[in-house]
């Protein structure tokens, strides 16, 4: 039989997906009410089931005995004994959130907390309290005292022939019965089966065999429950012994699972699970080889054959194709995170008792997937500030003219290389007035600094600010904005804000597109060779003569515009060599622009990227290495850090200057 | 320690060279002796940091022992080499790099042979020691490699010199 603990791992995965899916079907139920739509109660009435349905395969009972309730509470629903109503719906939410918990237990193996059963508790109590449930439930506990008696059946089974290909063991389902009574014989009849020669490799993976068993002391509810998820496409039949004489009349399973029960993926498309540590792994590889290969391209320079040139440029063109459709893998669209904040929005504006709506763009965007893991939190964090600190209260919002309901809108695009995020609202914005007062209370700036608009609003990003008066239970703890900023900055992102009072405020995300491998532009200052990520070079242009280390001014004119620079070699102390004519490095990252004066152009090349790791990661100006075809390492630069640095260091820079 | 002391097994350790003075390090978290190749400067770093290194396809740190222990920079010599250590703290595995002026031998200690380390009188940190190794008439220092390669502890080093050097160019 398959290691259970494999199944049980699928099986999480899985029922997370369930639970999420649950989740969106209740926020629909709830958005159209007092209306109801049977296809929408009817997915989350499948979702509910499904996790049930799965959890006793894998045999988590008290997941079962759960979810049993709230199917239950969703069969009514879709049977149209009971109404959908705001109240219910709320229940079901907390339900769904319980069995995620549960879940969430199971998979990192702990005990359920005693706080989680007192919850279950209370749960059970409300769902039962609409009317219809108790009278099921309680109807349901006497059908089964009725057939407590344990009997004795003859059971034949017909698999229907795809079964295992669709995930259903026989055997797992022959060894479930087992335990619900005291089975006498198993026949497998194998005379359907084919002869070896004879099999297609279609057919190798299909059931041909048909089983006959007798058990004693077992009931037929029992014996139902293991054919549950077979039933449908199977021929089972299941006839009750008595007196050692098998009765005439072959009943049929009674338990017809309606089309919609079935726990066949809804997607044609055939799906496959990887762990992401596999991916991981193969990605790991890839960059390994891509090393491998600029080496070979490097070392076929030297050896001037055309022919072996017109093999290494064709293994370099499969190996970038590859590359993209291995990065390929990892992308997921950006969709199904953001759905997950209609949740975030619902129960946020409830308990501040304001009106929200949520809305979202550009679902399709696609990012890596390791990328998406690490942006949820701060992205949470974003939005629950908007709906706390941005929107106004509905009578506020009246007052000043606006609709009832605010617009929290998410909104996702690529720009350059990077992802985009935009979380905006059209509340109250920010106060500038008030930040720049918390900012001089806290020693963040100097009362006679002059800020714009924009660099006041990016004060909230600093440690320690937090302008709420009172600390709600959604934001304001002062732990806020500045674990975003490192957050989204530990990924290679960086985090804005933009805000016109009494307007909105939108918050932007920037993000790399991966993790993993970055197209570079190489550069070199003395010895040390340092790679500048491409899509942030613009144009590349030799400084204009004289005005090297003997200029006073770090700004050139670039064809009428200015453009400052810096000098690598001065930030990073390395030796100037006066013979070398400095080239500038034109670099643009979201609305900075900025030149890096460099000795040496070395021009483009793919790389990996190799994380320094912890002992280097408190460094600035760097954000990681990469390992060029010669074997030898060059350094990443971390071009915003540098030109952030460069644009909020200006004046002590001119200072030292003078 | 008293656990140490107590166990009667024998331990190996690797002696090395560093300056005038003889080392060990226990031979379970040396993972290979490796010769000094092309070491890439990292820079704006404190001068135990020698730089990293591409470890088959890896990039490690290397430290320079002798400056992280008595602050004297190493002088490449012919017997220059670098003992790559890895190590786990709080379930993170460490790899890092430990140039010496020399590796001699691996030695084979019992546990009885094992001394607390001195209250004083050594050249180095006395939090750098794990105990010290009785070898015929001569005493060695078994160095703590999670206190001498502590990633926090160099980390915030790292973050001291790069303020430093800011501070030294607008000063």
């Amino acid at each position: 039989m398959v290691d259970l603990s494999e199944i049980q791992a699928v099986f999480i995965e899985e029922a997370k997906e369930l639970v999420l899916q649950f989740e969106e079907s209740l926020l629909a139920m709830e958005s159209i009410l007092p209306n109801s739509d049977d296809e929408i109660i009817n997915e989350a009435f499948r979702a509910a089931h499904t996790i049930k349905g799965s959890a006793g395969v894998v045999g988590y009972d008290h997941i079962v005995d759960f979810t049993h309730f709230v199917e239950a509470t969703m069969e009514l629903l879709r049977d149209h004994a009971l109404n959908p109503c705001e109240k219910l719906i709320s229940t079901l939410l907390e339900c769904n959130d319980h069995i995620n918990a549960l879940i969430k237990c199971l998979e990192s193996n702990e005990d359920f907390p005693q706080a989680l059963t007192d919850a279950e508790a209370g749960l059970l109590e409300s769902l039962k309290s609409y009317s219809g449930l108790q009278d099921q439930a309680s109807s349901e506990q006497t059908v089964v005292e009725n057939q407590e008696a344990t009997q004795s059946f003859r059971v034949s089974a017909q698999f229907y022939k795809a079964c295992m290909v669709d995930g259903f063991d026989p055997l797992s389902i022959i060894r479930y019965i087992e335990s619900k009574g005291s089975t006498v014989e198993v026949d497998w009849l194998i005379d359907e089966v084919p002869a070896l020669n004879a099999v297609t490799p279609d057919e190798l993976e299909l059931c041909h065999f048909r089983m006959q068993l007798e058990i004693h002391h077992s009931t037929r509810e029992d014996i139902n429950e293991a054919f549950e998820f077979i039933a449908a496409e199977s021929n089972i039949e299941i006839a009750p012994i008595e007196d050692d004489k098998p009765t005439p009349t072959l009943v049929k399973t009674d338990k017809q699972p309606t089309k919609n029960n079935k726990v066949k993926p809804k997607n044609p498309e055939r799906m496959m699970k990887i762990p992401a540590q596999k991916l991981d792994e193969l990605v790991n590889e890839l960059g390994e080889l891509v090393i491998v290969s600029a080496a070979l391209e490097d070392h076929t320079k030297t050896i001037r054959d055309s022919a072996l040139t017109e093999i290494v440029e064709h293994i370099q063109q499969l190996v970038s194709d590859v590359q993209s459709s291995t990065l390929q893998l990892r992308m997921v669209q950006i969709g199904e995170t953001f759905n997950r904040f209609s949740r975030v929005v619902r129960d946020t504006s409830k308990e501040l008792e304001k009106q929200v709506s949520l809305e979202i763009m550009g679902a399709e965007t696609e990012l890596d997937k390791s990328m998406v893991e690490k942006i949820v939190d701060p992205l949470t964090h974003l939005v629950r500030n908007a709906i706390d600190h941005g929107m106004e209260s509905p009578a506020q919002r009246a007052d000043s003219g606006k609709p009832e309901y605010g617009t929290l809108s998410l909104k996702a695009f690529h720009d350059s290389g990077s992802i985009v995020i935009e979380i905006s609202d059209d509340g109250r914005g920010l106060d500038k007035e008030k930040i720049k007062e918390k900012a001089i209370q806290r020693n963040l700036i100097s009362p006679d600094t002059e800020l714009t608009d924009k660099e006041i609003a990016n004060l909230i990003f600093e440690p320690g600010f937090s302008t709420a008066e009172k600390v709600s239970n959604i934001s304001g703890r002062g732990v806020g904005m500045d674990v975003v900023r490192k957050n989204i900055e530990a990924v290679r992102g960086t985090v804005s804000v933009e805000s016109v009072e009494h307007q909105g405020t939108c918050f932007q995300l920037r993000l790399p597109l991966t993790m993993a491998i970055i197209d570079g532009f190489m550069v070199s200052v003395a010895d040390a060779k340092f790679v500048i990520p491409l899509d942030m070079v613009t144009e590349c242009i030799e400084l204009p003569l004289g005005n090297g280390a003997t200029r006073q001014t770090d700004y050139i004119n670039l064809r009428g515009t200015v453009l400052p620079f810096i000098h690598l070699s001065r930030i990073f102390d390395l030796p100037t060599n006066p013979k070398i004519r400095p080239s500038i490095v034109v670099v643009k990252y979201g609305q900075l622009r900025a030149g890096i004066v460099v000795d040496q152009l070395l021009g483009e090349f793919q790389t990996v990227i190799k994380p320094l790791g912890a002992l280097f990661e408190k460094m600035s100006g760097i954000s990681g290495s990469s390992i060029l075809g010669s074997g030898d390492i060059a350094l990443i630069l971390d071009v915003p850090k540098l030109i952030h640095d460069f644009a909020h260091e200006p004046e002590s820079r001119k200072l030292a200057n003078s | 320690m008293q656990a140490i002391t107590e166990n009667t097994q024998s331990l190996q350790y690797l002696t090395f060279q560093s300056r005038q003075d003889c080392y060990a390090i226990e031979i379970l978290s040396i993972k290979e002796i490796i010769e000094l190749g092309s070491v890439t400067k990292v820079p704006l770093m404190p001068e135990f940091i020698k730089g990293v290194i591409n470890l088959r396809g890896s990039v490690v740190p290397v430290i320079d022992l002798s400056a992280r222990l008595c602050g004297e920079v190493i002088e490449v010599g012919r017997r220059t080499c670098i003992i790559i250590c890895e190590f786990c703290i709080s379930d993170n595995l460490i790899e890092m790099g430990v140039i010496v002026d020399g590796v001699n031998e691996v030695i084979e200690v019992d546990a009885k042979d094992l001394t607390n380390s001195p209250q004083f009188g050594a050249q180095i940190r006395a939090d750098f020691i794990a105990s010290m190794v009785r070898r015929g008439d001569e005493l060695l220092i078994a160095l703590d490699l999670e206190k001498v390669l502590s990633v926090e502890e160099m980390a915030e080093l790292i973050e001291l010199s790069e303020r430093g050097s800011h501070l030294g160019e607008s000063a």
